[in-house]
C-alpha cells in the first residue's frame, strides 16, 4: 500500500469477491450428480471495485438487488473475506485486525437486529456499554445526548420485541454508536419505516455526520435517502462501481431532460406534442440544435409540458421561447427523478 | 503472564457473566418454555440410562466392568456432555446462524467470535444431564469406594477426568460446527461425531472391534476423557499415563478445532440481504 491511505476513512483497491457455485445438473439424479460433480460456477459479486473515503464523508451505496452492495459492506466489516484486492478502514485491514477494528466501526444492518430482542432496550445499552469499555460518565453522556437526539428515554423500559420498527432502528442507530466509532456502515436503514421515522433517521444522520464528524457509507434503495443525505454517490451493478461522483454531476451524467410546464391565459394555436419548438418560439417538426420537444398540451389546463436538458440550455431561455407563444400565467419545473436518472445509468451500462 | 492479560482475562469473564444473565433473563421470558425442556431433557436421559441399566441387569457385567464401573465411565461422559451442551449451546446450534446469516452480527464484535457465539446463552436445561451424571456417580462412588476398589485420591482424579473429557466434547462440538462454514447443515455430522461416539463411550471400549476403539482413542478420543483414566483408576490396566492422556488429549483436541474454526471463518460465505 502507497503511504497516505492510512488517512483515508475507507480504501478499496480492486476489490473482489467470487463465490463457487456447483453448476446444477438435470435430469435423472440431478441432484446427486450436482453433489458429486467437480464442475463450479464462478459468481463474482463483487468485481475489481476501487475507491476512497475520506473522514468525515457522507457516501451513498446505491445499486439493484444483488448488485454486490451487502457484499462490499461485508468486507469492509471484516464479515467476509475478499477473493483478491485490498482494503483498509482507518487505517487497519477489516480481516486480518477485525477485532480492533470492530471498535472504531459502528454496523447497522437494517434486517437484522443487534440488540437483545427479549430484554428492555436499556439492558442492551448496558451490555453494550461493557462490550465497548465505555465508562461510567461516557456512558451517561451518551443516554443523555441521544435521548436529546432520538428520543430514546420514551422506550429504554421496554423489550426491544415490543418496540415500533421506528423506535427500534433509532435504538439500533444508538447501540451502533455507543463507542463513538469513526466510521458508521449503514445497510438499508430506513427500509420499512414511514416517512415520519425516515425523516427523524435522516435528521439525526446529517447531525451525527456534522457535529461528530462520523464518516458514513450508506446503502439504500430509498433515492431520497440519497438526495437528502449524500453529497457523493457510488453506483454499483453486476459487482462493478459504474458511476462515482456527486449526486449533481450524475444528473448531467445521465441527460434526462428537465420539465418546464407553462400555464397560459390563452393556450397558444398549433402545438403539439412531439413536435419540436425553437429559441424565438417558431416550431419544427424535427429535432435541430436549439430546439426543446413539446411533450404534452393539454387544453382544460391550457398548459404546455417541454422537455429541455439544463446543460445545453439554461431555463430563462426556454421560458423567454414560450414567452413568444402567449402571455405565461405561471410556470413549474419538474427535474428528472433520481429513480429516472439512475435506471437510465444502469441501462446505459 | 503480565498484569495487562489478567486484567484482559478479567475483564472477558465479567463481560461473559454480564453477557450470560442478559440471556438467562431473555429466557426467563418464557418460564412454561424453559420447565417443559428441562423436564423432558430430565425424561429422555432418565431413559438413556435404563437401558444400560437393563443390560446390565442380564449380564451383571459388561467385558469385566460391573454396572457400578460403568457407572463411572457413563457419569464422567454424561456430565461432560452437559457442561458442554450447557457452555456452548450456541455452538452446537451453529448451522442454524449460518443459515440465517446470524454470523454476521458476531463478526462485528470486538472479540473471538466462539467467546460472542458462547456468550449467547447458557442452556441451563442442559444441567440436567450433569444432575443425572452426578447422581449416577455418587451412587458407584458409594458402592466403589465402600468396597475399598477406589480411593479418595481416585476420586480428585475423577474430577479432573470430567474436566477432561468437559473439554475434548467442547473440542469435538467446536470442530464439528467449524464444517458448517462449509457444508452449512452439519446435523447428520454432529450424529455421527458426537451423538454416536457419545453413546459408545457410555461402556467399556473392549466391548468393540479395535477398528471403532482406535477411532474413539485416536480420531474423535471421547473414550480417551472417560474410558483411559477410569480403567486405571479401577486397576483395569495402564499406568499413570492413563491420567495424563487425558490432559494431552484435551489440550491438543482444543487447539485443532479453534483452529479449524478459523479455517472456516475466513471461508464464511454469509447470505443474500
Amino acid at each position: 500500500m502507497t503511504t497516505g491511505q492510512e488517512d483515508l476513512a475507507v480504501s478499496a483497491r480492486n476489490l473482489c469477491k467470487a463465490y463457487f457455485v456447483p453448476v446444477k445438473k438435470s435430469g435423472f439424479l440431478g441432484g446427486l450428480r450436482t453433489l458429486l460433480s467437480q464442475e463450479k460456477r464462478r459468481v463474482d459479486a463483487v468485481n475489481d471495485v476501487s475507491f476512497n473515503i475520506r473522514p468525515g464523508e457522507f457516501v451513498g451505496y446505491i445499486g439493484p438487488n444483488g448488485a454486490g452492495k451487502s457484499t462490499t459492506v461485508k468486507m469492509l466489516t471484516g464479515i467476509l473475506h475478499p477473493t483478491s484486492g485490498e482494503v483498509l478502514v482507518d487505517g487497519l485491514s477489516p480481516q486480518k485486525q477485525r477485532k480492533e477494528l470492530a471498535r472504531r466501526i459502528g454496523v447497522v444492518f437494517g434486517q437484522r437486529t443487534q440488540l437483545w430482542w427479549d430484554l428492555p432496550t436499556i439492558d442492551s445499552f448496558d451490555i453494550l456499554s461493557a462490550m465497548y469499555d465505555v465508562n461510567a460518565s461516557d456512558y451517561r453522556a451518551f443516554l443523555k445526548e441521544f435521548d436529546d437526539l432520538l428520543g430514546l428515554g420514551e422506550f429504554l423500559d421496554t423489550p426491544v420485541r415490543r418496540l415500533s420498527l421506528g423506535q427500534r432502528m433509532r435504538a439500533e442507530l444508538a447501540a451502533a454508536l455507543i463507542h463513538r466509532p469513526s466510521i458508521l456502515f449503514l445497510d438499508e436503514p430506513t427500509i420499512g419505516l414511514d416517512v415520519v421515522a425516515k425523516q427523524r433517521m435522516r435528521e439525526f444522520l446529517t447531525t451525527v455526520n456534522a457535529t461528530r464528524g462520523v464518516t458514513v457509507l450508506l446503502t439504500t434503495h430509498d433515492l431520497k435517502d440519497i438526495e437528502e443525505l449524500c453529497p457523493r454517490v457510488m453506483i454499483v451493478n453486476h459487482g462493478s462501481l459504474i458511476y462515482d461522483g456527486t449526486l449533481e454531476s450524475l444528473r448531467n451524467h445521465a441527460h434526462l431532460p428537465t420539465i418546464l410546464e407553462v400555464k397560459y391565459y390563452k393556450l397558444p394555436e398549433g402545438l403539439s406534442a412531439g413536435s419540436f419548438i425553437g429559441p424565438r418560439g417558431e416550431g419544427a417538426s424535427a429535432p435541430l440544435n436549439g430546439t426543446w420537444q413539446i411533450a404534452s398540451v393539454d387544453p382544460d389546463s391550457r398548459s404546455v409540458r417541454v422537455l429541455f436538458d439544463r446543460e445545453h440550455s439554461p431555463a430563462p431561455v426556454v421560458i423567454s421561447a414560450m414567452q413568444a407563444l402567449g402571455e405565461i400565467r405561471d410556470v413549474s419545473l419538474e427535474e428528472p427523478a433520481i429513480e429516472d436518472i439512475i435506471r437510465r445509468i444502469l441501462e446505459v451500462k | 503472564m503480565s498484569q495487562g492479560g489478567i486484567k484482559r482475562i478479567i475483564g472477558l469473564i465479567r463481560l461473559y457473566g454480564l453477557l450470560i444473565s442478559g440471556a438467562v433473563r431473555a429466557k426467563m421470558q418464557y418460564k412454561f418454555d424453559f420447565i417443559a425442556s428441562i423436564l423432558l431433557e430430565t425424561v429422555m436421559g432418565a431413559y438413556d440410562y435404563m437401558v444400560a441399566v437393563a443390560a446390565l441387569w442380564r449380564f451383571h457385567t459388561i467385558a469385566g466392568w460391573n454396572i457400578y464401573e460403568v457407572g463411572l465411565l457413563y457419569s464422567v461422559s454424561k456430565i461432560g456432555w452437559g457442561l458442554y451442551r450447557a457452555f456452548l449451546e450456541e455452538v452446537d446450534r451453529f448451522e442454524g446462524y449460518i443459515i440465517r446469516g446470524d454470523f454476521d452480527a458476531i463478526l462485528t464484535r470486538p472479540y473471538p467470535s466462539l467467546f460472542v457465539l458462547a456468550s449467547r446463552n447458557f442452556a441451563m436445561e442442559r444441567l440436567s444431564f450433569v444432575i443425572q451424571g452426578t447422581a449416577i456417580l455418587v451412587i458407584s462412588l458409594r458402592n466403589l469406594l465402600g468396597l475399598g476398589v477406589l480411593d479418595w485420591s481416585g476420586v480428585l482424579h475423577l474430577g479432573l477426568a470430567i474436566l477432561w473429557t468437559t473439554l475434548i466434547t467442547c473440542a469435538i462440538g467446536i470442530a464439528t460446527s467449524a464444517a458448517a462454514f462449509i457444508i452449512v447443515r452439519v446435523e447428520e455430522l454432529q450424529v455421527f461425531t458426537q451423538n454416536a461416539p457419545g453413546t459408545a463411550t457410555l461402556y467399556p471400549l473392549e466391548i468393540y472391534p479395535t477398528w471403532l476403539r482406535n477411532m474413539l482413542l485416536y480420531f474423535i478420543p471421547l473414550g480417551v476423557g472417560n474410558y483411559i483414566p477410569v480403567r486405571y483408576l479401577l486397576g483395569k490396566g495402564g499406568s499413570w499415563l492413563n491420567l495424563v492422556a487425558p490432559a494431552v488429549t484435551a489440550a491438543i483436541s482444543l487447539a485443532v478445532a479453534v483452529r479449524l474454526w478459523h479455517l472456516g471463518e475466513v471461508r464464511y460465505h454469509s447470505t443474500g440481504s
